[in-house]
């Protein structure tokens, strides 16, 4: 990356080089943003919960389902520029994230796309796994460093597709 | 447009970069959705909106992004990321230099239509960007 030395306006700073959190606000307050979220649940391992059980939700997935929904409201502009994330289609990012927690222990860093869907993505030393889920349906994309790759697409039915179950096995095997 | 030109992305959303590791957190990874096309409602085709800055101080950069892009769109500008129009081409998309509403504006085109086929795309955009010598700009 290239490194500019000269003042930026608007407080503007030159990345990399720059922590998008200082050590000490992460450390002790964890869930203010959503990298230090995600960073901090991938190392949990999750019980098993879910709407259709009586077990409470764990601390860990309730975090992650807030911010959720702070992402849903931060992305209701509907421009030329975005589109907005619609309640169906959180409804269904919700769903997938409790189902997910139930399978496995890896949470994603989660992103809002523009044309409304919600992002899901997946990133280790042996490959990345992007997901996206809308109204209807959930698409996703999973390549290996040695460039292998895989992608589909499946009506949601709350049933996490056999690749994304292979990709995430293999992201993260021992 | 030429592959040596330099376009600019505007960010207006934290989510759109991450750290790269956590065992390298300094280097900040941009991620698909800062990449990923949108609809046009008038045309229908799939376009990322960008800017060729090639001739633009990093001053410059950021007063277009705040001064313009950003006033346009009444959200604040959180990054910018400028990078060389050849990684554009090396995805398989194009860059249409239309001018609409700034003279510098373009956009990345070509997008493959279905939704799997073009977040995989953006997915190798963003990577090529985040390892190649692009600049990213961060508010604080």
């Amino acid at each position: 990356m290239a490194i500019y030395s000269g003042d930026l306006p608007y407080n503007f700073v030159v990345a990399p080089g720059v922590q998008l959190e200082s050590p000490s606000r992460a450390t002790t307050n964890p869930a203010s943003s959503q990298q230090s979220l995600v960073s901090r649940l991938r190392t949990f391992s999750f019980p098993v919960v879910g709407d259709q059980t009586s077990l409470p939700l764990s601390p860990e997935l309730e975090v992650a389902l807030k911010s959720l929904e702070d992402l849903w409201r931060d992305h209701l502009e509907d421009s030329e520029y975005a589109r907005p994330v619609v309640h169906s289609t959180l409804v269904n990012a919700k769903d997938f994230l409790k189902i997910f927690s139930e399978q496995f222990k890896h949470l994603p860093e989660v992103s809002a796309f523009p044309n409304g869907e919600i992002g899901f993505e997946w990133d280790t030393l042996k490959g990345n796994l992007i997901i996206l889920v809308d109204q209807h349906s959930i698409y996703f994309a999973y390549k290996t460093r040695r460039n292998s790759r895989v992608k589909g697409n499946s009506p949601w039915d709350s049933t996490i597709p056999s690749e994304v179950k292979d990709a995430i096995h293999f992201l993260y095997k021992e | 447009m030429s592959q040596k030109e330099t376009l600019t992305r505007y960010l207006f959303s934290k989510s759109e970069f991450s750290n790269y590791s956590s065992d390298n957190p300094q280097l900040v990874r941009i991620k698909p959705c800062a990449l990923a096309p949108i609809i046009n409602k008038n045309t229908g085709s799939l376009e990322t909106s960008v800017f060729c800055t090639t001739e633009y101080t990093p001053k410059k950069v950021i007063e277009v992004g705040v001064g313009y892009v950003a006033a346009a769109r009444q959200k604040e500008l959180i990054a910018s990321v400028s990078f060389s129009a050849e990684l554009v081409s090396k995805v398989e998309l194009r860059v249409d230099p239309d001018g609409i509403g700034h003279a510098d504006h373009c956009n990345i085109v070509d997008w493959p239509p279905t939704k799997q086929d073009w977040l995989e795309k953006s997915r190798d955009l963003a990577d090529s960007i985040t390892a190649h010598e692009s600049k990213i700009f961060i508010k604080q």
